[in-house]
């Protein structure tokens, strides 16, 4: 059990692959919540469409253990696979998308400012808008926190397509929110 | 090790940028406001994992039976795959032993099929015949020659260089032995 608890993500894989519910068990714990977060971002914030997607992903993980790729982090192939079954899912449901982006979003906020919290709802109807290839960059540079090797290995582009890719996402990104300039920076 | 251009707009002020830093940057924040605009969009973006919710307790538990089924299945399929060869093995030796009983097979083993390949000056035309058995009787070994002979007949009329040595060839390995076969031979010829 200890094995496991300290184990890498290939030998909890390859455990899995032969049923070791507690090498499932170990697995979930690192990636369950992480994996249903990137899901429930990616698809509008939509927690049944998130949970679906994540009971497909570890579905997928339980019967195809076998076609890990060692060459990449098992980290970056599970996003990879998510980010594919994101990109299906928009293809699938161009129209939803575009009642999506029609839907007006209430964001809980406490903040007592309210700037702050105008700017939080533009930011966050803005990136609802973004296309497919903007949104899964947004998401992985600056919700999941991801480093630009890392996302260039799960989008499968050179790391300089990816920087350049983040340079311009911000710039759009500055100018969108341009009226929200003189806000200052919060803690 | 350099740093990316949001990398600095995440971890540092803007008064603790180097001339190099403010030149990587310049392209996306030219001042202060716009370089605090964009870190506060970073903070917010960040912050909203704060909002994801918490995963069902329910779907870990779909996915626990679903890799005990797994792991069903895969027994499952190494038996299938056990008895399949089992049987396979069982089926051949059954065969083969029913086989070597029927006393037919027994008295007379199948003989070896030897084939001669005439060798044949034009080089074109190329005669296979089978070689003659053991037990093969006189008329058949006729037949043989008769066979031979219209064929290489055939082959004379479509040309004439046809050379007779081409019988020699062929009857010698089981005629040698034979003289009345011999003399027949000749005087089919």
């Amino acid at each position: 059990m200890a094995d496991i608890k300290n184990g890498s993500a290939e030998m909890l894989l390859s455990l899995l692959q032969k049923g070791n519910t507690a090498a499932f068990d170990e697995i979930y714990m690192r990636y369950g919540q992480k994996m249903f977060g990137f899901f429930y971002k990616m698809l509008w914030k939509n927690k049944e469409l998130a949970e679906d997607f994540t009971q497909d992903l570890f579905l997928k993980l339980i019967r195809n253990a076998e076609t890990f790729d060692t060459n990449k982090s098992f980290a970056t192939w599970l996003y990879s696979i998510a980010n594919n079954m994101c990109k299906n899912e928009y293809r699938k449901q161009e129209t939803k998308i575009k009642f999506q982006k029609m839907k007006v979003v209430h964001i809980n906020d406490s903040s007592p400012n309210p700037d702050l919290a105008n700017f939080k709802k533009a930011l966050h109807n803005y990136t609802q808008t973004l296309n497919e290839d903007k949104k899964e960059l947004y998401v992985l540079r600056f919700m999941e926190n991801l480093t630009v090797p890392q996302i260039a290995a799960i989008l499968d582009l050179p790391e300089g397509t990816v920087k350049s890719r983040i340079f311009y996402l911000l710039k759009e990104l500055k100018d969108e929110l341009k009226e929200y300039k003189g806000l200052l920076t919060y803690p | 090790m350099s740093m990316n251009a949001d990398d600095i707009i995440q971890q540092k002020q803007w008064h603790e940028l180097t001339p190099e830093e403010k030149l990587l940057v310049a392209g996306i924040a030219a001042d202060e406001q716009e370089f605090n605009l964009l870190k506060n969009m970073i903070r917010v973006s960040l912050e909203e994992n704060n909002l994801v919710p918490a995963l069902n307790p329910i779907l870990k538990e779909k996915l626990y039976s679903a890799t005990m089924q797994n792991k069903k299945t895969n027994w499952l399929g190494w038996y299938a795959a056990a008895a399949a060869i089992t049987g396979l093995i069982i089926f051949l030796l059954t065969t083969e032993k029913k086989e070597q009983q029927n006393p037919i097979v027994k008295n007379n083993p199948a003989p070896a099929v030897n084939k001669i390949i005439i060798p044949d000056s034009t080089a074109n035309p190329v005669l296979i015949l089978p070689a003659p058995s053991p037990t093969e009787t006189t008329k058949q070994k006729s037949n043989n020659i008769a066979l031979i002979k219209t064929d290489t007949l055939l082959q004379k009329d479509e040309k004439s260089n046809i050379t007779t040595p081409l019988y020699s060839n062929v009857i010698n390995p089981s005629v040698d032995a034979d003289s009345s076969l011999l003399a027949f031979i000749s005087e089919v010829y």
